[in-house]
């Protein structure tokens, strides 16, 4: 390894480290005593106290598994709020395989007349943020008599554009060669689509479903502007407010609410990486 | 690799499923389980009990002069007598030491009395104003027969005029200060007299007492039929004077006799019924009635007199209890009084609110400030609030804003 090398290594360690330190943070904190937790964080609830700042100790000053406990095994709240992020989450995700990828192919696919236009509609719509389209949401909601309920939020994600637009990428790199080899194989459109082009798309299908679960597990403006029932929210309202008091559940909370997205990263860098490579496929 | 995480994928899936179940035995557990009530109508009993003893209210006393010795006691307590009956004999020589001393002391009463009637009450200043008047008589005499002489007052006869008539007016006044002394001395004498006379009739009475008993034996009889009460003396003891002896009138009445708090007796008066139950015995006597209502001077307690029925095989010195109750008249909201608490001096009760949480709908328990007009052991009757379920009993102590969980 070159001196160079070496120089760029302890800069992409000290900024990895520096990246990772929220998350370090989150950690430690959740075994942080509560009353440990208040001391530290009291300049950040007292604004009239600017002179003090706020501490953190990387390793817990007094270790302790309470707020764990509290969390675990004292908040059924917290689960509740678990089960419905799941109930949202995963209706979505499966919505989008079923809708989502056969729209993709016939993108990537087929030539019909408006296709440009509505593609292009798409990635219009795509760009535009929640808050863009959250009145007519709200009008069309209200008009189907879908507000505070599940269905209000599961249906206008199902149809969601990113989806179409990732594995419309990912369809549209399969090589034509492929598919004319099945044609002339005596494939119809339809097995065309099962055999070859999920296959052969499954690395575009996995990145839009990782990528999908990462933006609906952590949603926020949509449950919070169409769920009034507060029995339906997901766990990313879990902390709609921080006070000092119940910090350290909130710490916990924070680190538990991470782990099935940084699963599902996991299970799905390979996908991801075998997507990126994919989409270099060129004809 | 990929594997290892979809198995922990699904193992922390399993995980936070166990822990739901977990979490919601435990909240199960820590919620508490409550009953409620909302109010009613209803009156405030208020019950009070007080416990004295039973009484007569006829009782003869038997009294002894002081200084007998008493010999004998033919009668127990409890025992019933009847008119006539041997109830104590008397020592016989104290007896007739106290004749003879009552004797003498009757005979020197009468001889006082009699000194005091022989005393006269005399005036000498009457000789004195008659011997002034004489002189006087004389000087004037002598003076008018010197003016008839002389035909001129002699300056003599004028002086001895003047002087003869201050010695009569001397002697006048003297008269009149006597007559004043023996009048009250009259006065004093009299009033002594009635009081040796009253003394006299005293002794006398006592001397024929004493006589009497002396007469028949010196043997106390009992004079009514009774029960013997309470005997205060011991067979060889001197009597004091006071008391020997009570015993309860065959034909008297019973009254129940007890003491409470003024507090306590504030629902009771005069006329009310009570019902009374002897100590010892399962069936009450329900038509006994309040005769009296009396405070106590040296404490903060009252004394309440209860007239008892005829014939309720009671009695005297008997233990009994008399229950009173007072109904107020109808309240529109009343609740048990375990649902009343307070807080310093407020008074409030819990009622249920429904909150949509996350959890669902779920119900905690809501602090209404109350005013309680009236209350007992059991009931409270309260205002300022409508018809709320409140919470009457919890599995465990709640405070305002926790969750509950309501049990039919």
């Amino acid at each position: 390894m070159t001196f160079k090398n070496k120089i760029t290594h302890i800069i992409l360690i000290a900024l990895s480290l520096l990246f990772i330190m929220p998350l370090l943070m989150i950690f430690s904190g959740s075994f942080e005593n509560q009353s440990q937790l208040i001391e530290n964080l009291e300049p950040l609830f007292n604004s009239g106290n600017l002179e003090n700042k706020a501490k953190w100790h990387a390793i817990p000053m007094y270790p302790t598994l309470k707020s764990y406990v509290e969390i675990l095994l004292d908040s059924p709240e917290f689960f509740i709020m678990f089960w419905n992020s799941c109930k949202l989450v995963f209706p979505i995700l499966m919505g989008q395989l079923i809708i989502n990828t056969p729209g993709a192919w016939g993108f990537a696919r087929y030539d019909f007349k408006g296709k440009n236009a509505l593609f292009a509609l798409y990635i219009v719509l795509m760009l535009m943020p929640f808050q863009v389209t959250m009145v007519s949401n709200y009008i069309v909601l209200n008009y189907f008599k879908l507000l505070n309920t599940r269905m209000g939020i599961i249906l206008p994600a199902i149809f969601s554009t990113l989806s179409v637009f990732i594995m419309y990428r990912f369809f549209k790199g399969i090589p034509n060669a492929v598919i004319e080899a099945a044609r002339m194989d005596g494939a119809n459109e339809f097995q065309i689509f099962l055999r070859i082009g999920i296959p052969m798309g499954a690395p575009g299908i996995a990145s839009a479903m990782v990528l999908g679960f990462l933006e609906y597990w952590n949603m926020l403006e949509q449950p919070l502007a169409f769920l009034e029932d507060k029995a339906l929210w997901p766990l990313s309202l879990y902390m709609p407010a921080i006070r000092p008091e119940v910090t350290g559940g909130y710490l916990v909370s924070s680190v538990i609410i991470l782990i099935p997205p940084l699963l599902i990263f996991l299970i799905g860098q390979k996908y991801l990486e075998k997507g990126i490579q994919a989409s270099g496929l060129k004809e | 690799m990929q594997k290892k995480y979809v198995k922990a994928l699904i193992s922390f899936f399993i995980i936070i499923f166990l822990l739901t179940i977990l979490s919601r035995g435990a909240d199960s557990v820590t919620v508490a389980a409550v009953k409620v009530q909302t109010p009613r109508r209803g009156s405030i009993n208020h019950e009070t009990v007080i416990e004295g003893n039973i009484e007569a209210s006829g009782k003869s006393k038997i009294k002894i002069q002081e200084g007998f010795k008493i010999d004998t006691i033919f009668v127990e307590r409890g025992q019933s007598v009847t008119k006539g009956d041997k109830l104590l004999y008397l020592d016989k020589e104290e007896i007739e030491k106290q004749l003879s001393k009552l004797q003498v002391e009757i005979e020197i009463l009468e001889l006082n009395k009699q000194s005091l009637e022989l005393q006269t009450y005399e005036n000498i200043y009457e000789e004195e104003i008659k011997k002034a008047q004489i002189v006087l008589d004389r000087a004037v005499n002598d003076r008018n027969m010197n003016i008839q002489i002389n035909g001129v007052e002699l300056e003599n006869d004028k002086r001895a005029v003047e002087d003869a008539e201050s010695s009569l007016n001397l002697a006048v006044k003297q008269k009149e200060k006597q007559d004043a002394k023996n009048e009250e001395l009259f006065k004093k004498n009299e009033n002594e007299n009635k009081r040796l006379e009253l003394e006299l009739q005293l002794k006398r009475n006592e001397y024929k007492n004493v006589e009497e008993l002396n007469e028949i034996g010196n043997i106390v009889y009992a004079e009514k039929d009774g029960i013997v009460d309470e005997i205060y003396v011991k067979e060889g003891e001197k009597a004091t004077g006071a008391e020997v002896m009570s015993i309860i009138d065959t034909s008297t009445d019973y009254i129940f006799i007890g003491k409470t708090d003024k507090e306590k007796a504030k629902y009771m008066k005069a006329g009310d019924s009570v019902s009374l139950k002897l100590s010892g015995k399962t069936i009450p006597v329900d038509n006994a009635e309040i005769k009296s209502i009396s405070p106590e001077p040296e404490d903060s307690t009252v004394k309440i007199t209860v007239i008892l029925p005829e014939n309720s095989n009671i009695s005297h010195g008997m233990k009994a209890t008399v229950k009173h109750i007072y109904s107020t008249d109808e309240y529109p909201r009343i609740i048990p009084i375990e649902a009343l608490r307070s807080d310093m001096s407020q008074y409030y009760v819990l009622a249920v609110v429904e909150k949509n949480t996350v959890m669902g709908k779920e119900k905690t328990a809501w602090r209404i400030n109350v005013e309680v007009a009236d209350k007992n052991d059991t009931f409270a009757a309260i205002g300022f609030i409508g018809d709320e379920e409140i919470i009457i009993k919890s599995s465990k102590l709640i405070l305002e804003g926790e969750r509950i969980r309501v049990e039919k």
